[in-house]
């Protein structure tokens, strides 16, 4: 039976995205991450949220967005908005609300945050909307894909969080 | 009780805790076999103290029991009785209660002792029935409830809530509780071991859990019996209110210093029923009050709140120790001890992890505060004051709390007397075990989370580490082997080295295993030094048991050891010696939570630097002449403080050198200058050149190794919390994890040691090549060093000479060179130079052409001089004489070395001539006319070059010769054989130079006529003074043959004729 699912939407240059909204503890904006050494490109750094340390990835890198520009005019301008993701704690208490069509990806203890362009509405559509990706073959992006869907005036991209969080790049 | 007695009191108290401590270790160490006298005495004495001190004061039952272990102790002293197992077993038992009542005298009358009493007096007389001694003062049994029948106090004694010290050792019969006779028979046929337990039901939290560990424990035996005592816990808080208890008898073949273990349970909740007395005589007297006993030993219906009455402080302390990490936490206080003693309470450990926390925010929020305010404070009246006071408080309560947690680690040794002794038995290895700085104290959590690590590395050691006593007397050691544990405090970190004089561990055998394994590649062995494969040990996977026994495990181990130590804030290093012992280091931070450190900027990125690690912090300004940067093995050090510092860069460690791309190739490249501020103002050197850079040398100790840390600035001094990193910044080993500064920022801390690690830094090798360095430098001073003159005849070879046998060099055209026949002359200062050419005399190339130009070397010191033509000069080169006389052997040549990784051939000047112009050089023949009668020669040199080769030119000179190392040698040779002619004599050599070797001729009434002559290659007016001081009668160079034959000769005719007179 079909069920009624949330996303948070959100844009990494012209492409749509989605998150469960089970997954998003908050958005915050215009975050300057102190950015770490020997670490990950997708790795932006670490911000302070009220006190407590939040590990920040740049989405973008991680999906294999390679922007030409420096890392410095990243940082100033366009990533300042940051999605702020449930840990584990919060996540059990969700588990029940979560629909099987889109369960819920633990992500481990630690805070962490998603730096995007932009933070959309979050939008709602039944679960048989959600299709399977698109098997083309000639988009790096595809293996983040979790589904697709399609919404009145644009295509919706559901982000694998799991795949996103799994450290082997 | 006045003051004074309670000082006296207080007094007696510290004294006796010392005495039966010293007891306990003595009764602990004592070998049955060959127990020695002065160990039973001091046992003796001891016990006797405390005997007699606790009789001054009334302590009735203090001063019974040690009266009966102190007529024990007299009888094994006078050889009446000797020590047994059984026996030592039941002391140490007396032994405990002593230290329970000790610890709570106020009780100490309330104190059950009949069984232990009964227990050791049981040895005085084997046949009496226990009684109560005659010291015993019956009417001072007090009327507590629980002891006033001392016929039935056994019973009162196990009914769950009274748990007795001496219970633990001192069977009753209540104990067997309902465990069928033939049960009892069958596993005391087999040699088992039964067991109770009694856990409070908290423990399990709840029913299921317990049933589930109830299967557990079937696994291991079976069990008897399982009651819970108290109401049915409902809910966990309940169970914490009533104390409900669950207890089972249980059996199994599991020996007691596993079973805690493997029952789960605190060692101080299971106990092993003594069922000896079921082996001999089933039937002897003391089974009697079985039948009495049997009924009072079913459980409790009904639940009382516990008394804890026989609680002893030490009992108390005990169910707090740290390797019990589920220790009641919340038992109600002790209604007595309240009563007699406000000093201590029980906190929650959660209420004070809270308060650790709160403490560490307060520091945060003060540090904000400290900041925001910093320029407020001549505007706010009073401000200054108050932020003062703020912040010493907040400091204090944060010292205060931190201390509230801190432990002695004592109580974590205390357990190991024990381990070792019952894993000694088991192995059949004799091992003593040796505590030291038992008051260092740590955080609670880490003494909890050492118990295991320490267990298992006292373990390892002595399974691995100490041989059997067969084997460590066949290597000469003494058959009982040393295990130290001890503790200390360096540089702000807890140290603990576990130490043992076992077989040590060879670093080859690891790292084959290794390579075995898989773990390393058989490259990465031979790249890897001793250091390096030792700890190999510790990755995953590694075992180094041969055959995995069940008590040190099964390979899991030291990977395992190593991570919950660094889990700690930690760090564990491995140091062996092969043969003589083994020792693990153990640092460990004081506590978890709060750090102070160090605020540095490198390339705009701030860091925290633990100050723990931090020595001291060197400032420096670029191009200081006094900065002493060398480089070795192209790895820069600061010679600082007459120490050599490793120098690393702290942007280069962590990789922040800047990369660029390349405006024409589109290429990314290393961005070459030095910082940020270079980067900024390139261009700009005017400037630069103006002002001098200045930055930091953080001098960092980590683990052995001493670094200095390159950064751009020292920023500040905080305080800083603590908090962990996530997966995805944990993969360097570069931080140890993040903190939010006071200014709301954010900052990574550093890991000095993981920074030695990411750098690829090779300390150990630097280290080692300093030393190699002094080695070679110490050596070199004994040395001899000769300069050498190469030249070449433009062919392959390359020949030397050494430089003092050359008078000069000149460069001459071709042309000026005369051919008279096959001879060659140059003319020179109005005289004929016969020329001498190298391939003419030799084996060696020809010359391609000739050149415009050649050289002639102009040997000094020959009777008939000839000039050597060569083609070219090469070098003047000192070095030491380390000639290979095998490889090359042609007349002419003395011998070929290798310089520069290019063989030179040494030439032997004096065999040229003589070859060259035979008509001039027969003067060996007319020499050895002087020569009345052969003379004898005592050479003493201590490179073999020089000594071959002047032995052969005396020799040849028609000497007989005997030669001596060094001056020691040559003294020996003496004192044997003092009929020498001569004594020849180099002056620096190692263990007795030639001056000191001639100061001891010259004394030596025997020797003092034997004239001496020193040869040297140094050619110095102060050498000539100071061994004409010593006693040499003459003096030469060496190689200089000519002139020392000579001089030989003079110095043996006038010592034939009697004058001295010779130079």
């Amino acid at each position: 039976m079909a069920s009624s699912i949330q996303v948070l939407t959100f844009r990494l240059n012209d492409t749509l995205w989605g998150i469960n909204i089970l997954q998003i503890r908050e958005n915050i904006q215009n975050v300057q991450p102190t950015s770490v050494p020997l670490t990950p490109s997708y790795v932006a750094g670490l911000i302070n949220l009220r006190g407590q340390i939040v590990t920040v990835l740049d989405l973008k890198h991680r999906l294999g967005h390679q922007t030409p520009a420096t890392k410095d005019s990243d940082k100033d301008s366009k990533n300042t908005f940051c999605i702020i993701l449930n840990t584990d704690q919060d996540l059990e208490k969700y588990e029940e609300l979560a629909d099987p069509a889109l369960p819920i990806v633990y992500v481990g203890t630690d805070p962490l945050g998603l730096l995007t362009d932009e933070v959309k509405d979050v939008v709602a559509f039944s679960t048989d909307d959600i299709r399977t990706p698109p098997a083309k073959g000639d988009n790096a992006l595809e293996e983040y894909i979790y589904g697709v869907v399609t919404l009145e005036d644009d295509i919706l991209l559901l982000l694998d969080l799991h795949k996103v969080l799994s450290h082997d790049t | 009780m006045s003051d004074m007695d309670r000082e006296l009191i207080q007094e007696f108290v510290v004294e006796s805790r010392e005495h039966l401590e010293d007891v306990e270790r003595d009764l602990l160490d004592i070998d049955i076999e060959q127990s020695d006298q002065e160990t039973i005495n001091r046992i003796f004495r001891a016990v006797h103290s405390v005997k007699g001190a606790a009789g001054f004061f009334g302590f009735e039952k203090v001063n019974r029991l040690a009266h009966i272990m102190e007529n024990v102790l007299m009888k094994v002293r006078d050889g009446e009785l000797s020590f047994t197992g059984d026996m030592i077993d039941a002391l140490l038992a007396g032994n405990d209660v002593l230290r329970a009542m000790i610890e709570d005298l106020d009780h100490s009358e309330e104190t059950d002792i009949d069984g232990v009493v009964s227990r050791v007096s049981s040895f005085l007389d084997p046949n009496a029935v226990p009684a109560p001694v005659p010291t015993a003062a019956p009417s001072k049994v007090d009327n507590e409830p629980a002891t006033e029948d001392s016929q039935t106090e056994v019973a009162a004694d196990t009914d769950g809530e009274n748990k007795n010290l001496e219970a633990v050792q001192e069977p009753t019969f209540e104990d067997v509780g309902p465990v069928p006779a033939e049960e009892i028979e069958r596993i005391v046929r087999l040699g088992r071991h039964l067991y109770v337990i009694e856990n409070p039901f908290y423990w399990y939290g709840n029913t299921d859990r317990l049933l589930s560990t109830v299967e557990e424990w079937r696994k291991l035996g079976t069990v008897y019996y399982l009651k819970i005592k108290g109401p049915y816990p409902d809910s966990l808080e309940d169970s914490v209110e009533f104390e409900p208890t669950v207890k089972a008898w249980v059996e199994s073949a599991l020996e007691p210093s596993l079973a805690p273990e493997k029952y789960e349970v605190s060692p101080s909740r299971i106990k092993e029923v003594d069922l000896s007395r079921f082996k001999i005589t089933p039937k002897a007297n003391k089974e009697q009050p079985t039948a009495d006993q049997s009924k009072p030993a079913a459980p409790k219906p009904t639940p009382k709140p516990p008394t804890q009455s026989n609680i002893s402080g030490n009992e108390q302390k005990k169910a707090s120790r740290p390797g019990q990490k589920k220790a009641p936490k919340a038992t109600k206080a002790h209604h007595k001890s309240a009563k007699s003693s406000n000093e201590t309470i029980r906190v929650k450990t959660n209420l004070l992890n809270r308060l650790m926390e709160l403490a560490g925010e307060l520091v945060l929020a003060r540090n904000r505060l400290l900041r925001l305010l910093k320029n407020q404070h001549e505007e706010i009246e009073g401000l200054e004051t108050v932020l003062h006071q703020l912040d010493s408080v907040t400091t204090e309560i944060q010292e205060r709390i931190m201390q509230t947690r801190l432990q002695p680690i004592g109580v974590l040794f205390s357990k190991f007397p024990r381990v070792v002794r019952d894993l000694s038995g088991k192995l059949h290895k004799e091992v003593q075990l040796v505590t030291s700085g038992e008051e260092v104290e740590l955080d609670k959590t880490i003494i909890e989370n050492l118990s295991d690590i320490l267990t298992h590395l006292v373990r390892n050691s002595l399974d691995h580490g100490i041989e059997s006593p067969e084997e460590r007397e066949r290597k000469g050691k003494p058959r009982k082997g040393v295990v130290r544990l001890s503790a200390y405090h360096e540089a702000g970190m807890v140290n603990i080295d576990i130490q043992d004089d076992g077989k040590g561990i060879d670093p080859l055998i690891i790292g084959q295993k290794a390579v075995e394994k898989g773990i390393i590649s058989q490259d990465e062995l031979e790249s890897k030094n001793d250091r390096e494969l030792l700890n190999l040990i510790f990755m995953p996977g590694f075992s180094t048991a041969e055959q995995i026994s069940d008590v040190s495990g099964r390979g899991v181990g030291m990977d395992v050891v190593k991570t919950n130590i660094e889990k700690l804030g930690g760090s564990i290093e491995l140091s062996s010696t092969p043969g003589k012992g083994t020792l693990f280091n153990l640092k460990l931070p004081l506590t978890l939570a709060i750090i102070p450190s160090l605020i540095v900027e490198v390339n705009g990125h701030t860091f925290a630097v633990p100050q723990v690690a931090l020595e001291e912090a060197i400032r420096v300004v670029e191009g200081d002449p006094k900065l002493k940067i060398e480089t070795i093995r192209n790895q820069q050090v600061l010679r600082h403080r007459g120490t050599l510092l490793p120098l690393m860069r702290l942007s280069d460690v962590l990789g922040l050198q800047r990369t660029f791309i390349h405006p024409v190739t589109g290429e990314e490249l290393p961005d070459r200058r030095h910082n940020l501020h270079d980067a900024r103002n390139a261009g700009d050197k005017e400037e630069k050149r103006g002002t001098k850079r200045v930055s930091r040398i953080l001098v960092l100790r980590s683990g052995r190794y001493r670094y200095g840390l390159l950064v751009d600035h020292i920023l500040d001094n905080e305080e800083i919390v603590v908090k962990p990193l996530s997966s995805f910044v944990k993969n360097t080993p570069c931080f140890s994890g993040a903190t939010i500064l006071g200014d709301g920022t954010i900052s990574v801390i550093l890991d000095p040691g993981g920074l030695v690690q990411q750098s690829g830094l090779k300390l150990q090798e630097l280290v080692e090549e300093v030393e190699q360095q002094k080695e070679a430098a110490r050596a070199r001073d004994l040395e001899e060093r000769q300069s050498l003159l190469l030249f070449s005849n433009g062919t392959e070879e390359t020949f030397a000479m050494p430089l003092p046998l050359i008078a000069r060099v000149e460069k001459v055209p071709q042309e000026k060179l005369d051919k008279v026949g096959d001879k060659e002359y140059y003319t020179t200062d109005d005289r004929f130079l016969p020329l001498l050419r190298l391939d003419r005399y030799l084996n060696v190339q020809m010359p391609m052409e000739d050149q415009e130009y050649v050289y002639i070397i102009i040997p000094k010191t020959l009777r008939y001089p000839m000039g050597i033509v060569c083609h070219s000069i090469i070098d003047v080169v000192e070095t030491t004489m380390h000639v290979d006389k095998e490889t090359l052997q042609e007349e002419g040549i003395m011998g070929s070395m290798v310089l520069n990784e290019k063989i030179v051939l040494l030439l032997d000047i004096y065999k040229l001539v003589s070859m060259a112009a035979p008509e001039h050089y027969s003067y060996e023949a007319s020499m050895e006319m002087r020569l009345d009668e052969p003379a004898r020669v005592l050479l003493v040199e201590d490179t073999p070059f020089f000594s071959h080769l002047q032995q052969r030119y005396l020799e040849e000179a028609g000497f007989s010769v005997v030669t001596a190392g060094d001056g020691e040698e040559a003294l020996e040779i003496l004192k044997t054989d003092s009929s020498f002619d001569l004594i020849v004599s180099d002056i620096i050599m190692p263990r007795m130079d030639g001056l000191e070797l001639a100061k001891r001729v010259k004394e030596d009434p025997e020797l003092s006529s034997i004239p001496m002559v020193a040869v040297t290659s140094l050619d110095s007016a102060a050498i000539m003074e100071k061994a004409t001081g010593a006693g040499f009668d003459a003096f030469a160079q060496k190689l200089d043959k000519e002139r020392l034959l000579e001089l030989l000769f003079n110095v043996l005719e006038s010592s034939r004729s009697g004058s001295g007179e010779v130079l």
